[in-house]
């Protein structure tokens, strides 16, 4: 009966509506074709996998339905609610000495006159082009057993809740930074101004303008940065030693026991966090007020000597670390055989002495990311231009919207798991993709989606909204217009969001680790088995090569794609 | 003859909020029309449904004489032009003149010629290799305005095409707007709020309000016999009266409310009585120099309303106007609009 009703609902807007609506052009036809390909994807690459992640949570073993009696017995085991007791220790910890640093740097970048902000920014991004198993291998080269400065802990190890804390800081670092610095860039002179005209100290000044401004960027932040460091796997896996976190645990539950039902489990709770802190956010979204509008004056710091020395010195000491961290693992993949052959030499590039796939992995990541970055950011594009052009009152708009928020809350680990209960089911007419490096490029773009997407909105609120409507009048088809207009208009940011999926793809591991075969094996993949198997030196090449290509082609968007940009974006 | 463009009974519902309510009229093919009403009264809405983008509930829409109700926009015959210039950022000037004449596959010469004439039309013949972001935006409307009317269609619909602009530059472009409305005898329709640019442009104004039309006229039909208290509130500066309670003027059973112009009150020192006027007394609250003019504020001394007269400057030097002086305003019986009590606001 409900469905008969709904396909009732439905139909009408397949038709064109009652006999009073407009009659559907080619371009409404073109449209609404787009908007059902946009959400039937949407629908197999992300709610299903998800869906059936849920569904399998509550099922047992012979896959009758139990209710939440999974529940009760993982809570009921003492060594999986201390998982869960530890995931929160790292999350709480990591959140605040992030926020702290990330702040005191992005404060450096954006308000005083900092020497030298350009290499600042750049050291501040690095750790987001590695993998985050990297730091994790860097860590256990300076406080390992065998470790260099290992005099530093006094005895401690750093196993376990140390070396989690330090490799997740240091990997979740730049996203901090990048979202504090927009937050602290638009901030309104005249605001400091008026500080100034009513005779407001320094200090009270901070505590009125600056930091009520930045207010909301740094509850955002909290809750990324919180987000990243209870689904990351990397880190815990390579240093966490006896620490046991969810992730690891999911991981140990799907990969060595074969237990599905209860990796389930564990990804509904770890899911829960992270909808939490998601939630939080969008709460505190919906209530903030911008300060800065188009008649605000953009602040400018000047030159103040004792202020910018002591953030000189303070984000010298913040950067410090992370050329530590990544010298030391540039250095780690080029001696020979640590401890006990220091010479160098590229020994540890060779992989095929190390993993029966040899450079093939590197190969894969290149092939997958440059697959997820081409199809990725086109689809994303599309996808927020058919929710722009969605005419009022639609329900196409909320349902692709809502769809593409999701990935924001889901962990890779998640999401991978999803894929394995909705893709490896005989009953899928797409079982097929199983094991295959498309389905590593599909979980990839689904699990960066909601970035790509809030990017794409943005920049086709820029085009001017009434082309459309000029353009019908002129009889020039919408296709048309995307073509010559809306996609040259936003180049630069179909350009951003392909280079962010380009990275991500290269570096991430969550999803992929429970969708690869030996085939289809990713570099980042390589780098958890060969640490795995002990080879600290190859694991760390391979870690290094993932840097390497991700700067490069950084550098490469920089240099010729700017340069590209300028070329075709003479308009602006 | 059979009028260009009718509007037959349109209703517009966004949820439970009726933004157009039975809307009928007819225009003449030439005439230039404009929807005056304050933000929110559906005049945009109205357009938005005569260009087919917006669905039209009920009603019909005829156009030359075939019923264009469901058409969507590019089956229809107009030019538009918005408040947001809405030209293709990435294109330059000449191409997004072109751009509709390429559509059509016109001739490189052809268009090379109409593009040149368009751009000298609008007198703006250099400018063919910029990009709209280097333009002013009065040059940028202009542009746009070639860019609508170079297919030559039937009907020019132009959304609050001069709202973004400034002052001055608002006032050369409406003026060529029209010249050029007239020189192509093109029939148009343009969305505004500014009552001064309705006045100034329309040979008709539909005054429009809550979704409904609540007079259409000419700019002197509207202004001097306001068919509403709405209308004659909107439209330039009017006085309204409760005189009800018996006082001379008004008519006999029903309350209502008279409405004066402020340029229809007449100060003056003595009470004479006279038939075709009516006297009050009033007290001088406050004057104002505006230049032609001094608008003078007054109480009325025997209830709380008061009245804003503008008396012409050379006139002013005879009259007593220090604040407090006690006076009498006398205003002709034939100068005064009756409106229904329960219209008041």
């Amino acid at each position: 009966m409900s469905a008969i009703s709904q396909t009732a609902s439905f139909l009408p807007w397949l038709r064109g509506g009652r006999e009073q609506r407009l009659r559907a052009s080619r371009d409404q036809w073109l449209l609404r074709l787009t908007a059902a390909f946009i959400i039937l994807y949407l629908g197999i690459t992300l709610v299903g996998p998800l869906l059936s992640m849920l569904l399998q949570s509550v099922v047992d073993t012979q896959g009758n339905y139990v209710g939440l009696k999974n529940f009760y017995q993982y809570l009921g085991t003492r060594s999986l609610r201390q998982s869960f007791l530890n995931t929160m220790a790292v999350g709480g910890l990591v959140t605040g000495i992030v926020l702290i640093l990330a702040f005191t740097f992005a404060y450096g970048l954006t308000r005083t006159c900092l020497p030298a902000k350009g290499l600042f920014k750049v050291l501040g991004m690095l750790p987001i082009l590695a993998p985050s198993m990297l730091p994790a291998i860097s860590l256990i080269y300076l406080f390992g057993n065998q470790g260099v400065i290992r005099e530093l802990l006094f005895d401690n190890s750093v196993y376990g809740l140390p070396g989690i804390v330090i490799g997740l800081v240091f990997w979740t670092f730049p996203h901090a930074v990048l979202m504090l610095t927009t937050a602290l860039g638009n901030a309104d002179a005249r605001l400091y101004e008026a500080a100034r005209v009513l005779k407001l100290s320094p200090l009270q000044t901070f505590f009125t303008v600056t930091l009520p401004s930045a207010k909301y960027g740094l509850i955002s932040t909290a809750s990324v940065i919180f987000t990243l460091a209870v689904t990351d796997f990397g880190v815990a896996k390579v240093v966490g030693g006896q620490y046991s976190v969810l992730a690891t645990d999911m991981f140990k539950q799907v990969v060595g026991q074969q237990n599905f039902t209860m990796g389930a489990v564990t990804s509904v709770l770890l899911l829960l966090p992270a909808i939490i802190a998601f939630a939080v956010d969008a709460f505190m979204q919906r209530r903030q007020v911008s300060l800065f509008s188009s008649r605000s004056v953009i602040y400018k710091p000047k030159p103040h000597q004792t202020r910018d020395a002591l953030f000189l010195l303070l984000c010298a000491v913040i950067a410090l670390p992370i050329v530590v961290i990544i010298g030391m693992a540039i250095y780690g993949s080029l001696v020979t055989f640590w401890p006990w052959n220091m010479a160098l030499g590229l020994n540890s590039y060779n992989f095929a002495t190390f993993n029966p796939q040899g450079w093939a992995p590197y190969l894969n990541s290149l092939k997958m990311a440059g697959v997820a970055a081409a199809l990725g950011s086109l689809l994303v594009l599309i996808s927020a231009y058919v929710v722009e052009k969605q005419p009022q009152g639609s329900w196409v708009k909320p349902v692709i919207q809502g769809m593409a928020m999701i990935p924001m809350a889901v962990p890779g680990l998640v999401l991978g798991l999803g894929y394995i209960f909705f893709f490896n089911n005989p009953d899928n007419p797409l079982a097929g993709l199983y094991g295959t490096l498309t389905i590593l490029v599909l979980s990839t773009v689904a699990h960066y989606y909601t970035v790509g997407h809030l990017t794409a909105v943005t920049t086709l609120k820029k085009v001017p909204p009434d082309i459309e409507a000029v353009a019908a009048s002129l009889k020039i088809p919408h296709h048309k217009v995307f073509w010559r207009v809306t996609l040259p208009v936003s180049l630069p940011a179909l350009l951003d969001i392909a280079i962010y999926l380009f990275v991500n793809a290269l570096t991430t591991t969550s999803a992929a680790v429970f969708l690869y075969v030996p085939d289809t094996m990713l570099a980042s993949i390589a780098v958890l088995n060969m640490e795995d198997a002990g080879f600290h030196g190859p694991a760390s090449a391979m870690g290094v090569l993932i840097l390497l290509t991700a700067a490069t082609v950084k550098l490469l968007w920089m240099g010729v794609g700017q340069n590209l940009l300028r070329r075709t974006q003479g308009w602006r | 003859m059979k009028p260009f463009l009718s509007l037959e009974n349109l209703n517009k519902q966004f949820g439970q909020f009726a933004a157009l309510n039975d809307i009928s009229m007819t225009i003449e093919k030439g005439e230039f029309i404009c929807f005056l009403g304050p933000s929110g009264c559906g005049k945009t809405t109205l357009l938005r449904m005569i260009a087919g983008l917006e669905s039209c509930e009920q009603g019909q829409i005829w156009q030359n004489g075939a019923n264009i109700t469901h058409l969507p926009p590019e089956k229809r015959d107009f030019g538009i032009v918005f408040q947001s210039y809405a030209l293709f950022p990435n294109l330059t000037v000449f191409e997004n003149i072109a751009i509709g004449l390429r559509q059509q596959r016109a001739s490189k010469v052809a268009i090379e010629q109409q593009v040149n004439h368009w751009l000298e039309t609008i007198g703006l013949p250099e400018i063919g290799d910029k990009f709209p972001g280097q333009l002013s935006g009065g040059q940028q409307q202009r542009v746009a305005l070639a860019r609508a009317l170079i297919l030559s269609p039937g009907l020019l619909l132009l959304d609050e095409p001069l709202s973004a602009l400034d002052a001055k530059v608002r006032i050369h472009l409406r003026e060529t707007i029209r010249t050029l409305q007239k020189q192509l005898g093109i029939t148009t329709i343009m969305v505004t709020h500014d009552q001064e640019e309705a006045m100034a442009m329309a040979d008709r104004i539909v005054v429009m309000n809550h979704g409904v039309v609540e007079q259409i006229g000419t700019p002197q039909a509207i202004y001097q016999q306001p068919a509403s208290r709405f209308v004659a509130g909107f439209i330039g500066v009017m006085n309204f009266l409760d005189l009800a309670g018996g006082k001379k003027g008004g008519k006999k059973g029903q309350p209502h409310i008279i409405g004066v112009r402020p340029e229809d009150i007449h100060l003056t020192a003595s009470a004479a009585g006279s038939a075709d006027s009516l006297q009050i007394p009033v007290r001088i609250e406050r004057t104002e120099f505006q230049g032609p003019l001094l608008r003078v504020e007054c109480q009325l001394i025997d209830c709380s309303s008061t009245l804003r007269a503008d008396i012409p400057i050379h006139q002013v030097t005879t009259a007593n106007l220090t604040p407090g002086t006690e006076t009498c305003v006398w205003i002709e019986h034939r100068r005064m609009q009756h409106f229904r009590q329960e219209e008041a606001v």
